[in-house]
């Protein structure tokens, strides 16, 4: 039975609780962080590998004791890899509080939330995503894109191919009938040109030649490109249908007939399916390529933790971004002890950290990324278990490419 | 242009393959299975369980393929049991919304058993690169699958109708009330060509698995450009869909010589254009 000692002291101590500082109960409150990526049909294979690097980030900064005392809470959403989903998530989860988000994999399912961002008051991590819409057109400060948008990242790499490879003057591009592909053709070759131009050499780049999206059969088009004359490839394609066309063009034997071959951005996944049929040698851009990353003890936590999830020694880049967006927000509550998107957006303005990718900074006026760029070049290896190695690697400043700022408008 | 015409006929031959078990239900049972690229994948997906990274011989393809298609037809009979079945005298529209459940059940349990990465199979030994016909370099594995296409064409025609388990599918497909009345066991029936027709997408995933790339979205590659074969083929018709896949196969193929720029989109316009001229398909709709 209680008596009336038992009650005095239930009821101070329930008061007691209630009456304590706020900074006293948030010490053990979790900081939320919602996390909208497509886990879902088609795109779902990236949406894993952003999940996994999001988690892993916040495994590895809840092991150092959370920030500033407080574990990080990763909730996940399922756009179910459409604008309307990607709705659906984000209202359900800013009605619940949720004031920090990550977004990715597509530019359409980004473009749904970002104008919700502001009058929720919420600061939005965009994942990878490349559209320059979302950093120019659709511009809303509440959001920080770490991505890599066509003209730095590829633009970049026509610079790299110029410079490295100044003996390739003819050039055959191949890419689906999409504009983001378009997007990326266009930036490559003015890449290209501009360096070229500056050393006083001319190069004939080629009109691009059209494969059907999600295509079965890439042979005539593998035809026209080893009928080219071209010295040096360029192929745009992504995912299966870049995998698919390497191999259907291993019949006409197409890496010994050009001297260069490039490949957009399908980095690994090329290598890793093809093992030891890979080519015998391809250039791809990456947004993380843990293994060329000397003195990065962030990116060499994560590796070694992705290894313990995935028992993969060799991850998509995504997972990399993905790290990198919550490690992001994670610096700027740290250093400014506070979620709210008024304090959050000037202090990750300002930070530049060093992440798994590399330097981790962003561009004050349209919250671009302006971090690193990496380029590795592999191909068949006799010697290597996989049937493939890494060749070499090489790290450029992004910022050197990045595109003029054009908040709200569209970049002519 | 020889080679244009058969890398589009290599398109073609390989659209019949997973057109022929589409055909093939939609004849007996009047349904269009949205089920079927999902199979088709899941024979590819077996089939690269049975054989790992490259066959040892085409014979080891062949077998590993007809094997795949056999554990996916008697899959199929399980489906025709627990789904099929029960929805045989409801409005057509259940049977597609049932078959697209069956579909994501199907690929769901894909990703689950093989994951989400790609992988890659190497045609067997033989078959990887090419040979000279008249001057012009042909890819070794076109050949192979136009003669897959030609081969199980000839086979499901000379079933249905020279054979006396082809013509009692027929006469249960045509009126199945009549052939019960004369002694043919029709539900028995059903089941046969149900099960055959998993298996040939089963058996299409395994012969064109060193094609492709396995990843879960493979049913989508191939399912649209199926639908359109059988549509201008005519529904539930074999050889309108044969005829169809070479057509489709002659369109893209004048698709990449005069209009490289636009891949892809003289099958549609030549899917309307023989929907104007032969609504019900160039053989007409058929019960097999």
């Amino acid at each position: 039975m209680l008596d009336r000692r038992h009650f005095m002291l239930g009821t101070t101590a329930v008061l007691g609780t209630a009456a304590a500082p706020k900074f006293l109960r948030a010490q053990s409150e979790p900081i939320r962080i919602g996390l909208i990526t497509t886990l879902s049909g088609p795109g779902q294979i990236y949406g894993q590998y952003i999940q996994d690097g999001c988690e892993l980030a916040v495994d590895l900064i809840n092991a150092r004791g959370g920030v500033n005392g407080q574990p990080i809470e990763l909730i996940v959403r399922d756009d179910r890899n459409s604008p309307d989903g990607a709705l659906v998530a984000f209202r359900e989860l800013a009605g619940d509080g949720v004031k920090l988000f990550a977004q990715g994999t597509f530019t359409a399912n980004v473009l749904a939330t970002l104008p919700l961002l502001e009058q929720n008051d919420v600061t939005m991590m965009v994942v990878g995503t490349s559209s320059l819409a979302i950093t120019h057109q659709n511009y809303t400060r509440n959001m920080f894109r770490l991505g890599y948008s066509s003209p730095m990242c590829f633009g970049g790499y026509g610079h790299l191919m110029a410079e490295r490879f100044p003996e390739i003057s003819n050039w055959a591009m191949v890419r689906s009938d999409v504009q983001s592909l378009k997007d990326i053709t266009d930036a490559f070759e003015a890449g290209m040109r501009a360096k070229a131009a500056a050393d006083g050499r001319e190069v004939n780049m080629q009109e691009p030649i059209l494969v059907p999206y999600n295509g079965a059969d890439f042979r005539n088009q593998i035809s026209q490109v080893t009928n080219s004359g071209a010295e040096g490839l360029f192929n745009c394609l992504q995912g299966a249908d870049a995998i698919t066309y390497y191999k259907q063009a291993r019949s006409f034997q197409m890496d010994k007939q050009f001297k260069l071959m490039c490949d957009s951005a399908n980095e690994l996944t090329v290598a890793k399916a093809l093992g030891n049929k890979m080519l015998d040698s391809l250039w791809s851009w990456t947004g993380w390529y843990p293994q060329a990353a000397e003195n990065n003890p962030t990116s060499d936590a994560l590796l070694a933790a992705y290894i313990e999830k995935r028992d993969d020694p060799y991850p998509n880049w995504f997972v990399g971004v993905a790290h990198d967006c919550i490690a992001t927000l994670a610096e700027a509550i740290g250093s400014t002890g506070s979620t709210a998107a008024a304090d959050l957006i000037p202090a990750i303005e300002a930070q530049s950290f060093q992440g798994a990718t590399g330097t981790v900074a962003f561009r004050t006026e349209d919250h671009s990324f302006a971090g690193d760029l990496t380029y590795i070049r592999f191909g068949k290896s006799e010697s290597s278990e996989t049937g493939w190695e890494v060749f070499e690697s090489v790290q450029m400043a992004g910022v050197d490419f990045l595109e003029p700022a054009t908040p709200g408008r569209e970049l002519q | 242009m020889l080679f244009t015409f058969i890398n589009s006929l290599t398109l073609g031959m390989a659209v019949f393959l997973v057109a022929a078990g589409l055909t093939l239900i939609f004849g007996i049972m009047r349904i269009l299975n949205f089920a079927h690229g999902a199979f088709f994948m899941l024979g590819a997906y077996l089939t690269s369980t049975l054989i790992g990274d490259m066959p040892g011989s085409i014979w080891v393809l062949i077998g590993a393929s007809m094997l795949s298609g056999l554990v996916v037809g008697v899959l199929g009979l399980v489906v025709q049991h627990f789904v099929l079945s029960k929805l045989e005298d409801v409005d057509e529209h259940f049977m597609l919304i049932a078959t697209y459940a069956v579909m994501l059940l199907c690929v769901g349990a894909i990703k689950m058993t093989w994951g989400l990465e790609f992988h890659s199979v190497d045609p067997p030994p033989g078959l990887d690169l090419g040979v000279v016909i008249f001057g012009t370099f042909v890819p070794s594995f076109s050949l192979f699958i136009i003669g897959a296409g030609v081969a199980v064409f000839l086979v499901l025609d000379h079933v249905i109708h020279c054979s006396w388990s082809g013509k009692l599918a027929v006469a249960i497909a045509r009126d199945g009330w009549m052939s019960n009345l004369m002694g043919v066991n029709g539900p028995l029936g059903v089941r046969m060509v149900v099960g055959a027709s998993f298996a040939l997408a089963g058996l299409a995933g395994g012969l064109l698995l060193p094609n492709q790339t396995l990843s879960p979205a493979l049913g989508d590659t191939f399912l649209l450009m199926a639908f359109i074969t059988i549509v201008i083929g005519g529904l539930g018709n074999i050889r309108g869909a044969f005829i169809a896949a070479i057509i489709l196969a002659v369109i893209d193929g004048l698709n990449i010589l005069f209009l490289p720029g636009f891949p892809g989109v003289l099958i549609y316009v030549g899917m309307v254009t023989c929907l104007l001229l032969w609504p019900n398909g160039i053989l007409g709709e058929s019960r097999l």
